[in-house]
């Protein structure tokens, strides 16, 4: 996500203007070409060279490299290139066998019957990077550490529904369920090792947090905090005569000029999230370009159905004005998407009407509509006009709400994103030209996505509108169902509720039930997009546009594929370098 | 001199005791706390647990018996766990510490040996040419940003200017060392130049101005012109009446710089990506980590009211006609 962009400032434009002019004629035009119509961008140049060492710029320092106690964004793009899991989520957001020898299901005997015990094979003679066999019991391992919460685990809900564990040989873990996890392919997206880590109940202590042991291509040498992470081949890596670069340098440089600068001179080979500015930069001079993919990330606005600040988090009553679906109707006819997109963003972002319109759902609902006249014709029906005269349209005769009540309404995002700055503005202007008036108030990210103890205003209810960007992993089943089931209102009793726009229908409910209990993948994807379809026809969000995932990668740097599914150095194993 | 040590260390007590009172306060009151990083769906944890890190954090506690449990921890020598990087933060604090040292003292030693024989030149050249150049420089030295100044030094030596012979860049953009190869002397001391050069020009322009103007003051004060009239070699009644004389504030000065020796150079060690002090403490005020940012500011507080007490008792030492009460 470009959240870097706040880096840049009027000085170190200047700066940074004047290093473009002094090398655009220093480097050599990029000679490598994206392929093209793919959603996608994959190198597919070759045949691979083997050797050299790719510089990979961070933007902070890791905090921890096991990812059960909880990582930050930018230590996974480090832990994937160490670490494996038993699956991995390919480009097209499908789920695909890592260390295990195949998925397990329903056809091939992997999922009982029942539903609730899942039978994982692993490939055979898999080693961990110190050359001890990787076994069930690494499994078992894995779940005993990660299963609780007292031990550091920060992922502890998500093995919930395992019972047990069985290992009955080294190559088979048999885990039990009480009931059926719809999400079980990607149960086990990490494995670590019982022999180098620990005590499950000393998890959070572990030295394998700083120096871990796994099966992925490269092994951590060295940590030097806040200024690299050393990586070299994992030499009992499964792969034949991968992977093929001899290692990965994690350089940690906090400020996007130096990061850039890096790139500009040739000494780095990925910059991920660079700023638009940082990333012209870079493609001016010639030494990489930027590589994107279709991201997860979807810019939206949230209508809150509820009243706010009446100490009640429940659906009733009504929001005063947005609580009827007329009027969260004309919101999206008034708001111009396509200006947002091609003239704030100059096209870098995608069109979308759905959150769910993305990876193996990806879901085909009615476009939205930019008609700001019939935006208007609908808040007069509702009773919402503006009679005197101020440019801000008033209640008259709305259901309970007061006579001349103006249609102002308060808008939060959370601060430090131009993006989301931007976007915020263009929509208080177009909202302004009908006759609602905005008030944007920024918060801070912690307090947006705070959680019922931090009294997170959108957990409480306490708001009108809300613009930021979210989005789905591969496996959404039970984030969807949190955000959209009538039955997950967030409450003191429900603290972990995500419906904060408080849109409560039964039908939306009976479908993520029967999405979550199929492992019929057609049957999931029709009852997902049922509920995309109610989603859509309530007005519950209003997507504005999605993000593109990637970064800037040397021109020299080759056989790597941007995927929205996994980080960044998902296929490590792949990258090599024109020497 | 002991029982005004004495007293003035027992008298910080309190002062200490409200600094870390009114930090605590103001840390807790600043929007967002340590769990933040993880609240992004990217980070992947749910709202449950998120609400159990919380919980096991002690974050839902009142924040009086926050404070009461690290005050109770750190006077008995715990300075507690990073919720970053789940180490003990005098682990964390000890790790930097020795970069910074080495990047603050090594600028701080150029600065001394370049600004001490600039400021006395200016001043005994006063308004000549080589003061006018050196009051504009100075001037212009203090002014400019820093930040946009280390990104200057990196467009010019890192990606305009190469080594002649290998074509490489005359200087790397930043790291103390070069990765993956034995570290030696001058590798260490290449990556020392650019960072150094950022940090002593805005030092070399403050020190250089400070000592120029006390040498001014000292150099038309009758003794001067008695040690001259005696017969004394100018060199001696510079060095020996002059100077001595004119370095006792700077020495002050120096004194109560020593803490920044500690806290580092926030700006220098992000743009050169210098694994200090300064990076440290930025890491823990953005990722609210209460721990690490209470024992740094603590840590330096203590070092600021130490530093004070040094001042004063060098400055008397100095200069016997000042008496301590």
């Amino acid at each position: 996500m470009r959240r870097l962009t706040r880096w840049i400032r009027p000085w170190t434009c200047v700066a940074l203007l004047a290093m473009i002019g002094m090398l655009a004629g220093i480097f050599p035009a990029a000679a490598q070409e994206a392929t093209p119509e793919a959603s996608y961008f994959s190198d597919t140049a070759g045949p691979p060279q083997p050797g050299g060492m790719a510089n990979f710029l961070l933007y902070e320092n890791p905090d921890t490299l096991n990812p059960l106690i909880g990582q930050t964004t930018i230590a996974v793009q480090v832990t994937s290139a160490i670490l494996e899991g038993l699956t991995y989520v390919d480009p097209d957001g499908l789920t695909q066998p890592a260390l295990a020898a195949e998925l397990p299901t329903l056809v091939n005997g992997g999922v009982s019957e029942d539903l609730t015990t899942v039978t994982w094979t692993l490939k055979p003679d898999l080693l961990w990077s110190d050359g001890t066999p990787v076994t069930s019991a690494d499994v078992a391992h894995t779940w005993e550490s990660a299963r609780d919460a007292d031990n550091g685990s920060a992922v502890a809900s998500d093995y919930d529904l395992i019972t047990g564990i069985e290992t009955p040989d080294p190559q088979t873990a048999v885990v039990s369920y009480s009931a059926f996890n719809a999400g079980y392919l990607d149960q086990f997206p990490w494995i670590v090792p019982a022999h180098a880590t620990g005590e499950p109940s000393e998890m959070a202590t572990w030295d394998f947090n700083q120096m871990p042991i796994g099966t992925g291509p490269f092994v951590l040498q060295e940590w030097s905090s806040d200024e690299y992470l050393l990586t070299t081949r994992n030499e009992n890596y499964r792969e034949e005569s991968k992977p093929y670069l001899d290692g990965i340098n994690f350089l940690v440089i906090p400020a996007e000029e130096a990061r850039a600068a890096r790139m500009i001179g040739g000494d780095a080979q990925v910059m991920i999230w660079a700023g638009d500015e940082a990333t012209d930069q870079i493609e001016a001079a010639g030494t990489a370009s930027e590589r994107t993919a279709p991201g997860v990330w979807v810019m939206s606005i949230y209508f809150n159905q509820s009243a706010p600040f009446d100490d009640d988090p429940g659906a009733e009553p009504p929001h005063p004005i947005l609580g009827d679906l007329r009027v969260r109707e004309a919101i999206t006819l008034a708001i111009n998407r396509d200006r947002i997109r091609t003239e704030l963003f100059e096209d870098r972002v995608l069109p979308l009407d759905s959150v769910l319109q993305v990876g193996w759902i990806n879901c085909e609902v009615e476009p939205f509509t930019y008609d700001p006249e019939r935006a208007a014709q609908l808040l007069d029906e509702v009773g919402w006009r503006d009679e005197d005269g101020d440019g801000v349209r008033e209640a008259h005769s709305v259901p309970d709400v007061e006579d001349g009540t103006p249609m102002t309404l308060n808008m939060n995002g959370y601060t430090g994103f131009s993006s989301l700055d931007l976007t915020e503005l263009a929509v208080q202007e177009d909202l302004a030209a009908i006759g609602i008036e905005i008030a944007i108030e920024n918060q801070d990210f912690a307090v947006i996505f705070g959680t019922w103890a931090d009294s997170s205003p959108r957990l409480l209810g306490d708001y009108d509108l809300l613009l930021y960007d979210a989005g789905y992993f591969a496996e959404p089943g039970a984030e969807i169902e949190r955000d959209f089931a009538p039955d997950q209102l967030p409450s003191a009793d429900n603290p972990g509720g995500g419906n904060f726009y408080r849109w409560v229908r039964d039908d939306v409910g009976e479908w993520l039930t029967a999405a979550n209990q199929s492992p019929d993948v057609d049957e999931r994807r029709t009852n997902f997009c049922n509920v995309a379809g109610a989603i859509r026809e309530d007005f519950v969000s209003f997507p504005l546009y999605q993000f593109r995932e990637g970064g800037v990668y040397s021109n020299l740097l080759h056989g790597f594929t941007i995927s929205t599914w996994e980080y960044a150095t998902w296929d490590a194993e792949n990258w090599w370098l024109e020497q | 001199m002991g029982s005004f040590i004495a007293r003035r260390l027992i008298g910080a007590v309190p002062l200490l005791l409200f600094v870390s009172i009114a930090v605590f306060l103001l840390l807790q009151a600043a929007p967002g706390g340590p769990t933040g990083a993880y609240m992004r769906r990217g980070a992947g944890l749910s709202g449950a647990d998120l609400a159990a890190l919380e919980a096991r954090l002690g974050l839902n506690d009142p924040v009086h018996i926050q404070y009461a449990k690290w005050l109770g921890r750190v006077v008995q020598g715990d300075l507690g766990m990073s919720v970053t990087s789940r180490r003990p933060v005098g682990e964390e604090i000890l790790d930097r510490l020795p970069n910074t040292l080495y990047l603050m003292l090594a600028a701080w030693l150029v600065t001394l040996a370049i600004a001490i024989p600039i400021g006395i030149f200016s001043a005994l050249k006063q308004y000549s040419k080589f003061d006018h150049v050196v009051t504009s420089v100075t001037f212009i030295g203090q002014s400019i940003p820093i930040f946009w100044f280390g990104l200057i030094l990196i467009l010019v030596f890192y990606l305009a200017v190469k080594n002649p012979f290998t074509g490489d860049p005359l200087f790397p953009a930043g790291g103390m060392q070069t990765i993956g190869v034995p570290p030696t002397l001058g590798d260490r001391l290449i990556h020392l130049v650019l960072p150094v050069t950022m940090l002593a020009a805005g030092w070399v322009a403050w020190y250089s101005r400070f000592l120029r103007a006390s040498m001014l003051e000292i150099v038309h004060q009758d003794y001067i012109r008695t040690a001259r009239a005696k017969g004394l070699s100018e060199r001696l009644v510079i060095l020996r009446h002059a100077f001595r004389n004119a370095a006792i504030p700077l020495v002050t000065l120096m004194a109560l710089d020593v803490p920044f020796l500690f806290t580092g150079a926030l700006f220098t060690e992000v743009i050169f990506s210098w694994p200090g002090m300064g990076r440290l403490f930025y890491t823990a005020a953005e990722r609210r980590d209460y721990g690490l940012l209470m024992a740094i500011i603590m840590i330096t507080s203590v070092l600021i009211v130490l530093a004070n007490i040094l001042a004063d008792t060098i400055y008397s030492w100095l200069d016997p006609r000042i008496r301590l009460q």
